[in-house]
């Protein structure tokens, strides 16, 4: 069975639209996945050591002359 | 910290509070003026132990929520506040060493920051906010009772609690600002 000009045109813009749809489908989805597993957690660990913490320039004795108690 | 600050802090803070506490629950509680020393020597052993721990250099200084916490651990460990009524079983009781150690652990934060920089002033010029939460108890009250059963329990951080009154400081920064103070 031949198929009509008017049906061949038809048919070739319904699989050209399937196949532009289903691509863009699953870009958003590798997309949306993507960003889930790239959560912050990486980037939080980055620089993480075990190493002690630095020390403050600032003596409580300095600060302290105009102590006022909070209400 | 040195013994002349210390003296200030006892005056002006501790003592100035723990009076105040009492005169609103007379006949529940009441000052023990002893706890001075007791404070100070808990503070100093747990600044130690911070600076030996945690910090890169033990003979520097601490930072100003570590400070703070150290504080605010000291009091609530030496109980300057003592219940009149010794029986333990008629239920909840006030927290009242978590609250004056609060209460004067944020007032020296808050004089830490004010000192750093005048324009502090800003956003500060009504104290701490906190977060509401969606029970009765008030975020300032949750504190006390953490303190209450970590202290009460040994189970205390003061990295923890470093790390929470860091976060009171951003929080009430953040708060002021985004209303244009």
């Amino acid at each position: 069975m031949m198929l009509s000009m008017a049906e061949m045109v038809v048919l070739v813009v319904t699989v050209l639209v399937a196949g532009a749809g289903s691509s863009i489908l699953l870009y958003f989805l590798q997309k949306r996945s993507k960003s889930k597993t790239m959560m912050p957690l990486l980037d939080f660990t980055k620089n993480t050591t075990y190493g002690k913490m630095l020390n403050s320039d600032v003596s409580v004795d300095e600060i302290i002359a105009d102590f006022k108690l909070l209400d | 910290m040195k013994k002349e600050t210390y003296e200030i802090l006892w005056k002006d803070g501790i003592k100035a509070k723990a009076e105040q506490i009492v005169n609103d629950n007379a006949g529940k509680v009441v000052f023990d003026s002893e706890a001075k020393e007791r404070i100070y020597k808990e503070y100093s052993k747990l600044r130690d132990y911070t600076k030996i721990s945690f910090m890169r250099n033990p003979d520097g200084l601490l930072d100003r929520h570590k400070v703070c916490a150290c504080l605010i651990i000291a009091i609530v460990k030496s109980k300057p506040l003592v219940y009149e009524d010794n029986d333990d079983n008629f239920g909840m009781k006030g927290i009242f060493n978590e609250n004056l150690a609060m209460t004067v652990g944020l007032s020296l934060l808050y004089n830490f920051i004010i000192s750093s920089d005048q324009n502090n002033q800003k956003w500060l010029k009504n104290g701490f906010s906190y977060p509401n939460t969606i029970r009765d108890a008030t975020y300032q009250e949750l504190l006390c009772l953490m303190l209450y059963y970590d202290i009460k329990n040994n189970q205390y951080s003061i990295l923890a609690l470093s790390n929470i009154l860091f976060m009171i400081e951003a929080y009430t920064k953040q708060c002021n600002i985004e209303n244009g103070e």
